[in-house]
């Protein structure tokens, strides 16, 4: 409906709904479709308006990421847990309990909260490293004038920010916001018949889905696959923008991608390895928590950014030398995990 | 193998809150961005 509004039409048109990693899926099948012979030039686009009057109904529109009959009954248990929580904590501490705003929020925040405090109890863990990978987020935002905020924090300001399921709080979390990403994708032939120009080569394309047994350690396959495929390892990646719908989402990824050991995301972060100039900057764009994340339009920022970078023409925020960059773009949620995933590997032409 | 499939244009727009612009004008718009990142024109387009 959206391209026949702008102009394209008659020509095969797939609409992908793959929950926060639509954008990456429709990448994914655009690659297909060439390394199949069947096209020459296909364009992969995710656009998303989720900013509206009513607040609630962006909220409610979440849960259809995951499995709906399980979920519901999962987020009750822990609101109705952190309702008890809070009211606990406002007799000891005399404070009355603040309200949230109508609406609330995503159920994913939740589940990322969950996610976070079994980290913490199994690692060590901790709030404050959540905080540095936000602030880094946002501070990185700073140089990015497409980013939905564009402004700096410090670590303590992300800690003392609003609670939205502890130990995540608003700061930590990637915003409600609209946006669009496309992205233009072709084979040798085209590519011969319009010069290599500002071009980056695809070598690797993973999409996978999740498990309900189990560890569910989708990110983790999905990288050995794209590692595999593109015949690289995680110290050949020069930079990379991974799942950050949560501070809590980098600190994972960066394990399960295998940037440092499982366990070390928190300590890695604090290091500063993974901003930019570091061993391996991470989300240089501000990631989803301060670039935002309009649900399927995000997997195809995340390639915007890198593909900038690999031209290098990003700026302020330029990772120098940057020859090969990886994404990761994660949605829904299913058993342990992310219901779906896809990563791609991309290289600077020589 | 992998070394046959090009990303040749990117585009996106800054991201925010868009109360009263439609998904068609937001489309629209990356749409135009990328198209103009690599020089193309719709016509170039064989699916999407």
């Amino acid at each position: 409906m959206a391209l026949s509004a702008n102009g394209l039409s008659g020509i095969p048109i797939t609409n992908v709904e793959n929950a926060c990693a639509g954008g990456s899926t429709a990448l994914n099948a655009a690659w297909m479709a060439i390394k199949a012979g069947q096209f020459d030039c296909v364009l992969a686009i995710g656009a998303e308006k989720l900013y509206g009057r009513d607040r609630a109904k962006t909220m409610e529109g979440f849960i259809s990421g995951t499995d709906v009959e399980v979920t519901m009954q999962l987020i009750a248990q822990f609101q109705e847990g952190e309702k008890k929580r809070r009211e606990e904590q406002a007799k000891h501490t005399g404070e009355k309990v603040v309200e949230e705003k109508p609406g609330g929020h995503s159920s994913f925040m939740d589940l990322y909260a969950m996610g976070a405090r079994m980290h913490m109890e199994r690692y060590g863990s901790t709030q404050r490293q959540l905080a540095v990978i936000a602030a880094k987020a946002h501070n990185n935002s700073t140089f990015n004038p497409l980013a939905q905020y564009t402004f700096p924090m410090t670590v303590d300001e992300v800690m003392t920010d609003r609670e939205v399921a502890w130990p995540l709080t608003r700061a930590m979390c990637a915003p409600i916001g609209d946006g669009a990403a496309a992205t233009i994708v072709c084979g040798k032939k085209f590519m011969k018949r319009i010069g290599k120009n500002r071009a980056v080569r695809i070598r690797a394309s993973v999409l996978k889905s999740g498990t309900r047994e189990g560890d569910n350690d989708i990110c983790t396959r999905s990288s050995s696959a794209a590692y595999a495929m593109a015949g690289v390892g995680p110290e050949d990646i020069d930079v990379a923008e991974v799942h950050d719908a949560t501070a809590f989402g980098e600190l994972y990824q960066t394990e399960q991608m295998g940037f440092c050991p499982v366990g070390e995301g928190g300590r890695f972060a604090e290091s500063g390895e993974t901003a930019i100039g570091g061993k391996i900057p991470i989300n240089p764009s501000g990631g989803l928590m301060a670039r935002g994340h309009p649900i399927g339009a995000s997997g195809l920022a995340q390639v915007f950014e890198l593909v900038t970078h690999l031209r290098g023409e990003a700026g302020t925020r330029q990772v120098n030398g940057a020859r090969i960059a990886m994404a990761e773009n994660g949605g829904g949620f299913l058993g342990m995990g992310e219901a779906a995933m896809a990563i791609h590997i991309l290289e600077k032409m020589k | 193998m992998s070394d046959d499939v090009y990303i040749v244009g990117v585009g996106m727009i800054k991201f925010g809150k868009y109360l009263d612009t439609g998904i068609k004008a937001l489309t629209g718009e990356a749409l135009d961005l990328v198209l103009r990142d690599c020089g193309l024109s719709p016509g170039d387009i064989e699916a999407a």
